[in-house]
């Protein structure tokens, strides 16, 4: 095909898009104020939407959309709330997406299909993109029979299956394990900690003792769990930079119709027209970062350079887009104060969380070094 | 969805690249630095190969490509050279208003010399008393039988001194209310009598382009030197901001990457501290900031571009474009002074020469905050 640079979405981009949009307004926003507890529920409208494994080929269950279709419905939700973009980020991204790419067909089968349908969940159990947990897998057979040892390790709460980190206990060798979490043998569950931000994703501690992991519950070998990790993670930061880009994009608009009336009587002030203008300079930049690395996800090109930027990009515009939209709505409209708080609380999550924008920056740094040895400028 | 160049996009920006690493040399750009002068043999060569006026149809000397394509070559010359990218692609400043709206004489007699390289031509809009506020104009075209004639003083011009002539914004109609509905577009050739063209002064930067100031004493010119509609001038301006301002966006980048990718060679051979400063991690975070303000600056300018060339005049992407590829110039080019340390400072680093050519990212075409208005103004659905 003639490559050509474009900027308009495909038929079935928009239609995605289109949908999510429909969506997120009729089930979505009336049930925003209590989606906090109402984790099932969410799971089971964005099942029936069957958003759950979007990028999963549709005989594992998904819809076998693309990446770019996946990015614009985080976007579009996140615009309300990014809460929700966070369920479908860790099931999609962190969880489908390290079993499509590394899961045998069997495990495709009985780990991926049921969370691509969205009949349960789950996720990477990630607290910082490092084999810090304690963890030890111990081989009792070549063919992945074990036992788990070890705590640390943290999830999403109300997940089914986690992918967890774990080391060879003979040679400290990374590990990936699938973990049934709703077989209570050998599992301890720790306490829940909540977090400021995105609070579907309030994180609890799993502990194993002679946890017993079953033939074919090793994912990617002996020498994949590193790799497994990272592409992980590179693939979080896609989805990541989608929600900071949605909250961005929600921020504005809640911005506009604060001023609403003042626009009407031409009253608006100059700064507040300013920081409208500010945010919409970084949302645009922000959402064609986004796109660019899911595009280049979908082309089988390197995004890793991409999606960290995006993740860094996004969630500081994110940031910055939600605390001028609280200054704006101030008291003119008291009443969507909670919702733009928790925006900049969501905001701040996705500069902090599936590494820091900090840690992502060093990925950044080393493309663009290595990349000048080569191109030698 | 497709973020890639077509081929012959690639082309080009590999043409104009491989043109500006063996024309623009450093020593004849101090030279041209120091001596305020326009690189006037690059100038002619630019022309010669079809980068100037890349955008214009065949017909009159052009290759028939868009605004992006233009972007493309701006970008190229301005990381190689910041000043002579600027001087050069600002060659053919404002006879966009003659290709968009002037006949086929004025495109023929005008835009032919400007593709050849035989001419430069200036837009005149700012006045000593408003530049970002071109609603009134001082400046009077007022009719006598079959001339238009011309009185008043523009300023900050760019080509001012060396432009074979200029689109002068006036008022035609003094009493048309609102009053930038009596203003036209009106064609001033050099050497007309009471016409005279004046250097403003020393620049902090873009010492290579010429700006001047221009005062016109009862210039008479004939009516047919009216260009596009009577009384719609106002508007003809506004509608080749939405181009020129993707040219100075695409200018700004190129700043921006050029500044860039001078720092990253420089942090690979300094030493400090018994390894190099690209070693350590401030330095490394440093770069990713400024790549990827680069990278997002880009993808909204190629946007703009290709949204033009689509045919879709979106003001408020122009804007975005102008105003976040300016910043970014101007914070890509600081930081990269920060970088080189003490040498930064220096002409002979040439950094310090991107970051005062940065500035006028800025200012020129639009300021910041004029920028911002539109945006805003587009947000909130009034003009």
């Amino acid at each position: 095909m003639e490559s050509a640079l474009n900027f308009s979405l495909t038929e079935q981009q928009r239609a995605v898009r289109e949908s999510v949009r429909t969506m997120t307004q009729a089930e979505i926003v009336p049930r925003i104020a209590h989606l906090d507890r109402a984790f099932p529920d969410v799971v089971k409208i964005l099942a029936d939407h069957r958003m759950m494994g979007m990028t999963v080929p549709q005989e594992y269950g998904g819809s076998g959309k693309d990446e770019v279709s996946h990015v614009l419905a985080l976007m579009e939700v996140s615009r309300e709330s990014a809460a929700v973009g966070g369920v479908l980020a860790w099931n999609n991204s962190l969880y489908c997406f390290p079993l499509l790419k590394c899961g045998t067909v069997e495990q495709k089968r009985k780990f991926l299909f049921p969370c691509a349908t969205g009949e349960k969940t789950g996720s990477f159990a990630l607290i910082g993109p490092t084999f810090s947990g304690t963890n030890r897998f111990t081989a009792l057979t070549t063919a992945g029979e074990g036992l788990v040892n070890g705590e640390g390790s943290f999830f999403p709460r109300g997940v089914s299956f986690g992918i967890f980190p774990a080391l060879f206990q003979q040679d400290d060798c990374p590990a990936a394990l699938i973990v049934d979490l709703e077989r209570a043998e050998g599992l301890r569950r720790g306490e829940t900690l909540e977090q400021g931000g995105i609070f579907f994703s309030g994180i609890a501690e799993a502990a194993f003792d002679n946890r017993r992991v079953e033939v074919g519950d090793l994912m990617a070998g002996r020498d994949g769990g590193q790799v497994l990790l990272h592409s992980t993670l590179r693939e979080a930061w896609i989805a990541v930079g989608a929600l900071a880009a949605g909250i961005g994009e929600g921020s504005l608009k809640e911005a506009l119709s604060a001023v609403e009336r003042e626009k009407e009587r031409g009253s608006i002030s100059q700064s507040v027209e300013w920081k409208l203008a500010d945010m919409a300079v970084e949302t645009e930049a922000a959402r064609l970062f986004v796109l660019k690395a899911a595009w280049l996800k979908d082309q089988g090109k390197n995004y890793e350079k991409e999606a960290a930027s995006a993740k860094i990009f996004a969630s500081g515009a994110a940031v910055k887009a939600s605390c001028e939209s609280l200054e704006i709505l101030g008291d003119r409209n008291p009443g969507r104060r909670p919702s733009m708080e928790r925006r900049v609380r969501d905001a701040e999550m996705c500069r902090v969380y599936y590494g820091t924008s900090g840690e992502a920056g060093f990925v950044v740094a080393d493309h663009v070094i290595g990349q000048a040895r080569v191109t030698g400028f | 969805m497709d973020f890639r160049l077509n081929k012959e996009q690639e082309a080009i920006q590999k043409a104009a690249r491989e043109f500006a690493k063996g024309e623009f040399d450093k020593e004849v750009a101090l030279e041209h630095e120091r001596t305020h002068t326009f690189p006037r043999s690059i100038w002619k060569k630019a022309c010669e190969l079809g980068f100037v006026g890349i955008h214009f149809p065949e017909k009159y000397g052009g290759q028939d490509y868009g605004i992006l394509e233009n972007a493309l070559v701006t970008e190229e010359f301005c990381r190689q050279d910041s000043s002579i990218g600027i001087a050069v692609t600002l060659a053919d400043f404002s006879s966009e208003i003659i290709l968009r709206h002037g006949t086929e004489e004025q495109k023929e007699k005008y835009l032919l010399p400007i593709t050849r390289g035989e001419a430069l031509s200036s837009g005149g809009f700012t006045e000593p008393d408003h530049g970002s506020d071109i609603t009134f104009m001082n400046t009077h075209a007022l009719k006598d039988a079959n001339n238009y004639v011309v009185n008043g003083v523009k300023t900050f011009i760019t080509n001012g001194t060396i432009g074979n002539f200029v689109i002068v914004l006036c008022q035609t109609d003094p009493d048309a209310n609102p009053t930038y509905r009596g203003q036209s577009t009106i064609l001033v050739e050099k050497g007309e009598p009471g016409y005279t063209q004046s250097d403003v002064g020393e620049k902090m930067g873009i010492k290579m382009t010429s700006t001047g100031e221009l005062s016109f004493n009862n210039v008479k010119v004939p009516v047919s030197n009216l260009v596009g509609t009577e009384n719609k001038g106002f508007y003809q301006v506004l509608e080749f901001f939405d181009e020129s301002r993707i040219e100075i966006a695409a200018q700004a980048l190129g700043i921006a990457q050029g500044a860039f990718d001078r720092a990253l060679a420089y942090v690979k051979e300094r030493s400090q501290f018994g390894k190099k400063i690209a070693q350590f991690q401030v330095t490394q975070h440093k770069l990713a900031d400024m790549i990827t303000k680069i990278e997002t600056a880009r993808l909204i300018v190629h946007k703009a571009g290709w949204n033009y060339d689509q045919g879709v005049i979106d003001p408020k992407l122009t804007s975005i474009a102008k105003m976040y590829a300016g910043r970014i110039a101007v914070e890509v080019a600081d930081e990269a002074i920060q970088l080189h340390g003490g040498y930064g400072y220096m002409l002979e680093y040439e950094v310090e020469r991107f970051y005062r050519d940065a500035k006028i990212m800025e200012i020129y075409e639009g300021t910041r905050e004029i920028q911002k208005n539109t945006i805003a103004s587009s947000l909130l659905g009034k003009m």
